[in-house]
C-alpha cells in the first residue's frame, strides 16, 4: 500500500523506535484483543501489509470492507429497531407506539418463552412463564392485537423466532396483513430464524432434531424469496449474537455464523435454487461486545469475507449476493445488576462500535437488562442512545471513518485470517445440523463460557461492580413487573378462538400438515391455510413433535 | 438440618411401599454401610425375585436414554421398575455431576418407577459399592425389573456382569469402532449387543460385531445378537425388549439363572468378607506404620517393598473363636 | 439441580453444577423439570439442597409450587431450597418468607454458593 523507499526508511526508524522503548516499563496486564490476539504498542504504515484496492477499495463495491452501500449512513441512517414485548400484544402493541412517536425506525417482537417453544398457555408445565420474558404469540389474533394502528406497510417488523416455530409465527403474521388489505409482496420485515439460537444458546424445551430444524429453517426462506411469496422479507438472520453471549469470541462468532449460513445455503441449492436467486435476503445479527477495536475490525472483516465466500465458493454472479447485512444488539452479558446506570455508558460505547462499523439496523439495551424487562424510560434511553449518534455526533459524515488506521486495517485483516481457519475447523466436523449433533458447537461453547468465566473470577476480565469496586446486588429504582394476568388473559384469547373457528375444517388442515411433514415437503402452503383456520401455536407445533419426536439435546457438562 | 432417620419408622414405610422411606433407606445404606446389617434384618425370606439387566457403554452413548424408552415399555406392560444410574465421582474432588437422571424426565412421574443416581465413589470408576445394597432394596420393595446403568470404564464392565442377569453392551458409530470392540473383555461379557444412534449409519459395526461374536467362545449356548436402535424415534427397542426375555427364557430353562444368581451373591460375599476384612486390618495396622515403611522405601529401600510388609504380619495372628460348645 | 419451566437459559445451572463438582459435593442434573418431577426427584435422590435455576421473571410462581408441592408430600422440611438466575433484589426477602434458605442472585461468585452449602448443610 506504501511506496517501497518510504517502507524502508519507515522500517529503520522502527527499528530504532523499538529498541529505544525495549525497557519501558508496562502495566502488568496483558495486551490482547477480547478473543486473544496479542497486540503491540504501536501500528505503522509496516503493519499494513494489504493492498488498498483489494483490501480497503470502496463501500458498496468489492471487497466491501468499508460498507455495502456507496452512501451508507449519508443515504440512510441506521435503523433504530428495540427488540421490545411483554405481558399481552396488547400491552406490547403500546410499548411499540411509544418507542415509533419517539423516533424508532422498526420493531422488532420479543417473544416469550412458551412462542419460542411452540407451546399454548394450557400446558401446565409453562404457564407461569406467559409474557414474563416476551409478548405471547399463540394464534392470528395476537398478531392483529399486536400492529394493532401500526404502519407496517411502511416500517418493516422483526419477528425474532427461531426455525421450530418460524413457520406458524410468520405465517399468522403473512395472513393478518392480507386480511389488513395489504400486499405481502411489499411487505417487509425480518425473521431471524436461526437454528443454532434454538439448540446451543439456549436449551430447546421438547424441539425436534437439528436437521428438522434446518429443514424448516430454508422452507420459509424457500417459500418466501425465491419463490416470491414475500420477496422483500428477510426470512434468516444468521445469530452470532446468541453464541456471543454464551461466551464465545468474536473469531467463533463469525466461524459459527458462517458455517451455518453455508449450510442453509446448500440445502436450498439442493432443492434447485441458484444462489442469485435467494442469497441477497440472507442477513445476519451479530454482537458489539467490549472490545471497541476488535468488534468494529470483525464487521469489517465479516464483510470482506462474505464477499468472498459467494463469489469464489458459490459463484454469485449477482453483486447484490456479495453484500453482507446485519444488525446488532450490544452485548447484554456485558451489563452488570450493580450500578446499573454504568450500563448506560457500556450500551453507548458498544452502539458506537456498532455504527462506526456499518451496521444495517441496531438494538440498543436497556441499563436495567440484567435484572428485569424494560421500563418504559429505560428503552427510551437506549432509543435516545442511538439518536445522539446518528443527530448529535456527526460521525455519520463519512463512511467507513476508521479506514487507513494502521491498528484497524491491520486488525481487519487478522480477525478474517482467523475466522477462515476457524470456518474449516467447523466445517470438518460436517454441516450445521451435524456439529450441532455430535456435540461439538456446545462443546465448543461450553469450554468458551468456563474460560470467561474464569477469567471473570480471576479479575483478568473486569466487570465494574461486580470485581473491581463491588458493590453489593442493590435495589434498583424499579422493577419491570409483567402482567400478572397475562396467562388468563392469553388463555381466553384462545378459547374464544377456538369458539369462532371451524375445528373439523381445521382438523382436516392439520392431518394435512400431518402429511406434509411426513413427506418433508415444504411446509409454509399448509401452514398458511392452517393459521389462518386458526391454529394455536401449541397444536402446530405438537404436530412436529408427533411426526418427527422430541430431540435430546447433547448437553455438553 | 441434617436428616436422622430412625430405622424402625423407615422400614414400616417402607413395607407400605413408602418411596420417601425407600429414598431414605437408599441413602443409609450408602452413606453408611454398617446399618446394612440393621435394615435387613427386617425383610423376610421373600420368594419374589426381581429381573436385573445391567447397561453399560461408553459415556453419550444413549444409555439414559434408551433406558427411558426401555422403562416406559416396561411400565406399559404393568411391571414395576427400578432403576440405579451410576457415574464415575472425580477422583481428584471427589465430587460428582450426576447426569443421567435428565435423560429420563419422561418416566419419572410414573408410580411404578424409582430412579436414583450414585457416585462411584472412588470404587473402580464404573460402579458404585451400594449397588448390590440399593438392589436388594429394590427387591424387597417389590420390583419387578431393576435396571443398572454404568459408565463402561475399565473393569466396570465385569463388575455389571457380576451384579446382573442380562448384560447390555450399547455402542455407537464413530467412535474408533474396531478399537471399541476389541477393547479386553466386552466381547465376553455383553449378553446383548446394541449399536444406538443408527441413523449416523450402524450397519458396519454389526457387520464386525457379528464376525466377532461368531468367532467368541459361547460358554452358555447363548449367542449374543448385535442389534440396532434409534433412541429418539424409539425403533428398535421392542426388539431389545424381545430380546432380553429371550435370554431370561434362555437362562431359566438351562438353569443358568440359578447360576447367575448364585454368582451375584457369592461375589457380594467376597466384597463384604474383603471389606470387613479391612477393616480389621485397619485397626491392627495403624497408618503410623505403613507411613514408616512407605518412608523408609523411599529412602533407598524400594526392593525391600514384600520384606517390611510381611514384617508386619509377623505380631498378628488370625484365628477362629472356638466353637463354643452347645 | 433443575429448571423449573420452559425457559432455555441453561448455562448457569450447569457452571454452577460443576463449580459444586469440583468442590467435591454430588449434584443430581435434572435439566428441564416440571414442579412434580422436581419434586419426585429430590425425593427419589434424597438430596439435602434443592437447586432452582430461573431466568424468566417466573421466579416467584415456581418456587411457590414447589414448595407447596413438598408440604402436599409431607417433605417441606427434609431440602434446603436455593434460588438462582436472573432475580431482582426486590424479591428476595419474599422468597425467603417462603422458605428458601437463600438466593443467588447475578455475579455470583460460585464459591459463595459451595460456602454456603458448607456451612448449612450438616454432613
Amino acid at each position: 500500500m506504501f511506496e517501497k523507499d518510504f517502507l524502508d526508511k519507515l522500517r529503520a526508524e522502527s527499528e530504532k523506535w523499538d529498541k529505544s522503548v525495549e525497557n519501558a516499563k508496562e502495566r502488568n496486564v496483558k495486551f490482547e484483543t477480547d478473543s486473544g490476539i496479542p497486540i503491540k504498542k504501536v501500528y505503522t504504515p509496516l503493519d499494513v501489509k494489504s493492498n488498498y484496492f483489494d483490501k480497503v477499495g470502496y463501500p458498496g463495491v468489492p471487497p466491501y470492507t468499508r460498507g455495502v452501500y456507496p452512501t451508507m449512513y449519508r443515504g440512510r441512517v441506521w435503523t433504530m429497531r428495540l427488540f421490545s414485548g411483554h405481558g399481552t400484544p396488547e400491552e406490547t402493541n403500546k410499548r411499540w407506539k411509544y418507542l415509533y412517536e419517539n423516533g424508532e425506525t422498526g420493531f422488532s417482537a420479543a417473544v416469550d418463552a412458551l412462542t419460542f417453544n411452540g407451546i399454548d398457555p394450557t400446558n401446565t408445565d409453562g404457564d407461569a412463564e406467559v409474557g414474563t420474558a416476551g409478548v405471547p404469540l399463540y394464534c392470528i389474533d395476537s398478531m392483529f392485537a399486536l400492529t394493532e394502528g401500526l404502519p407496517i406497510d411502511k416500517v418493516s417488523v422483526a419477528l425474532v423466532v427461531e426455525p421450530f416455530s418460524s413457520a406458524p409465527v410468520c405465517a399468522m403474521y403473512y395472513n393478518m396483513a392480507k386480511m389488513r388489505g395489504l400486499d405481502i409482496k411489499s411487505l417487509m420485515g425480518t425473521t431471524q430464524n436461526d437454528i443454532l439460537t434454538m439448540t446451543v444458546g439456549y436449551i430447546p424445551y421438547r424441539n425436534v432434531a437439528p436437521n428438522h430444524l434446518l429443514r424448516l429453517a430454508c422452507d420459509l426462506i424457500e417459500w418466501t424469496v425465491p419463490m416470491k411469496n414475500v420477496p422483500r422479507w428477510h426470512p434468516i438472520n444468521f445469530t452470532g449474537y446468541n453464541y456471543r453471549e454464551g461466551g464465545i469470541d468474536a473469531v467463533q462468532e463469525l466461524g459459527f455464523v458462517f458455517a451455518s449460513a453455508c449450510s442453509h445455503i446448500d440445502n436450498l441449492i439442493e432443492r434447485g435454487w441458484k444462489v442469485d436467486d435467494f442469497v441477497n435476503r440472507l442477513a445476519f445479527h451479530l454482537a458489539a461486545h467490549k472490545d471497541f477495536f476488535e468488534e468494529i475490525a470483525k464487521y469489517r472483516a465479516a464483510r470482506r469475507i462474505w464477499a468472498k465466500l459467494m463469489k469464489d465458493r458459490y459463484e454469485a454472479q449477482d453483486p447484490k449476493s456479495m453484500e453482507f447485512r446485519f444488525h446488532i444488539q450490544t452485548a447484554g452479558s456485558s451489563l452488570t445488576a450493580q450500578t446499573p446506570l454504568v450500563n448506560v455508558i457500556r450500551t453507548s460505547i458498544q452502539a458506537l462500535e456498532a455504527t462506526l462499523g456499518g451496521c444495517q439496523s441496531l438494538h440498543t439495551n436497556s441499563y436495567d437488562e440484567a435484572i428485569c424487562l424494560p421500563t418504559e424510560e429505560a428503552s427510551l434511553i437506549a432509543l435516545r442512545t442511538q439518536q445522539v449518534i446518528s443527530d448529535e455526533s456527526r460521525i455519520t459524515n463519512t463512511v467507513d471513518p476508521l479506514a487507513g488506521s494502521y491498528y484497524v486495517e491491520w486488525l481487519t485483516d487478522e480477525v478474517e485470517d482467523r475466522v477462515w481457519k476457524y470456518i474449516d475447523k467447523i466445517e470438518k466436523v460436517g454441516n450445521i445440523a451435524k456439529a450441532l449433533d455430535t456435540g461439538f458447537l456446545y462443546k465448543e461453547m461450553r469450554d468458551a463460557f468456563q474460560k470467561r468465566q474464569n477469567r471473570i473470577e480471576r479479575g483478568e476480565e473486569i466487570m465494574l461492580g461486580v470485581n473491581k469496586y463491588p458493590v453489593p446486588y442493590d435495589e434498583i429504582t424499579q422493577v419491570f413487573r409483567t402482567n400478572e394476568l397475562a396467562v388468563e388473559i392469553e388463555k381466553n384469547r384462545i378459547i374464544k378462538l377456538k369458539e369462532r373457528r371451524d375445528n373439523a375444517k381445521l382438523e382436516t388442515l392439520l392431518d394435512k400438515l400431518r402429511g406434509v411433514c411426513e413427506r418433508e415437503e415444504n411446509v409454509m402452503p399448509v401452514m398458511m391455510e392452517v393459521t389462518k383456520e386458526g391454529a394455536t401455536i401449541g397444536e402446530v407445533c405438537n404436530i412436529y413433535r408427533e411426526i418427527w419426536k422430541v430431540w435430546e439435546p447433547p448437553i455438553a457438562i | 438440618m441434617r436428616k436422622t432417620y430412625d430405622i424402625e419408622t423407615l422400614i414400616q414405610n417402607f413395607k407400605n411401599k413408602d418411596k420417601v422411606a425407600l429414598a431414605k433407606l437408599i441413602t443409609l445404606v450408602e452413606n453408611e454401610p454398617d446399618k446394612a446389617l440393621e435394615i435387613f434384618k427386617h425383610f423376610d425370606n421373600s420368594d419374589k425375585d426381581s429381573y436385573i439387566i445391567g447397561i453399560t457403554g461408553s459415556p453419550g452413548v444413549g444409555k439414559s436414554t434408551l433406558i427411558n424408552i426401555l422403562a416406559k415399555q416396561l411400565l406399559d406392560e404393568g411391571k414395576s421398575v427400578g432403576v440405579i444410574s451410576v457415574d464415575p465421582s472425580s477422583p481428584f474432588s471427589g465430587g460428582a455431576f450426576l447426569g443421567d437422571r435428565v435423560r429420563m424426565t419422561e418416566v419419572s412421574l410414573d408410580p411404578n418407577i424409582f430412579i436414583r443416581s450414585l457416585a462411584s465413589r472412588g470404587h473402580g470408576g464404573g460402579i458404585s459399592r451400594a449397588v448390590f445394597d440399593i438392589s436388594l432394596l429394590y427387591e424387597a420393595f417389590g420390583m419387578d425389573v431393576i435396571i443398572i446403568e454404568t459408565v463402561g470404564v475399565g473393569q466396570s464392565e465385569v463388575d455389571i456382569y457380576n451384579l446382573t442377569y442380562t448384560t447390555v453392551v450399547i455402542m455407537v458409530p464413530g467412535y474408533g469402532d474396531s478399537i471399541q470392540i476389541q477393547k479386553a473383555g466386552i466381547i465376553e461379557v455383553g449378553d446383548i449387543y446394541v449399536v444406538n444412534k443408527k441413523d449416523l449409519g450402524g450397519e458396519d459395526i454389526v457387520v464386525q460385531l457379528e464376525m466377532m461374536l461368531d468367532d467368541a467362545t459361547v460358554q452358555t449356548g447363548w449367542r449374543p445378537p448385535a442389534l440396532m436402535t434409534n433412541s429418539i424415534s424409539g425403533e428398535g427397542i421392542d426388539k431389545l425388549v424381545e430380546k432380553i426375555l429371550e435370554h431370561k427364557n434362555h437362562l431359566e430353562l438351562s438353569e443358568a439363572l440359578k447360576k447367575k444368581k448364585k454368582n451375584r451373591f457369592e461375589y457380594k460375599i467376597r466384597n463384604l468378607l474383603t471389606y470387613k476384612v479391612g477393616k480389621v486390618l485397619e485397626s491392627l495396622i495403624s497408618e503410623e506404620e505403613r507411613e514408616k515403611i512407605s518412608n523408609s522405601i523411599l529412602e533407598g529401600g524400594k526392593y525391600k517393598i514384600y520384606d517390611l510388609v510381611h514384617d508386619l504380619f509377623r505380631n498378628i495372628k488370625f484365628e477362629k473363636k472356638k466353637e463354643s460348645s452347645k | 439441580m433443575s429448571k423449573p419451566g420452559v425457559d432455555g437459559h441453561w448455562r448457569g445451572g450447569v457452571i454452577v453444577s460443576r463449580g459444586l463438582r469440583d468442590a467435591g459435593m454430588e449434584v443430581v442434573f435434572g435439566g428441564f423439570q416440571n414442579v412434580e418431577q422436581i419434586v419426585e426427584s429430590a425425593i427419589n435422590e434424597d438430596v439435602d439442597v434443592i437447586g432452582l435455576s430461573m431466568h424468566s421473571g417466573a421466579h416467584i410462581e415456581y418456587t411457590k409450587r414447589v414448595i407447596d408441592l413438598l408440604d402436599d408430600r409431607g417433605v417441606k422440611d427434609s431440602f434446603m431450597i436455593l434460588c438462582g438466575g436472573v432475580i431482582p433484589a426486590q424479591d428476595f426477602p419474599k422468597l425467603e418468607e417462603m422458605g428458601v434458605a437463600k438466593v443467588f442472585g447475578p455475579g455470583t461468585v460460585i464459591q459463595d454458593i459451595v460456602d454456603f452449602i458448607r456451612e448449612n448443610v450438616k454432613e
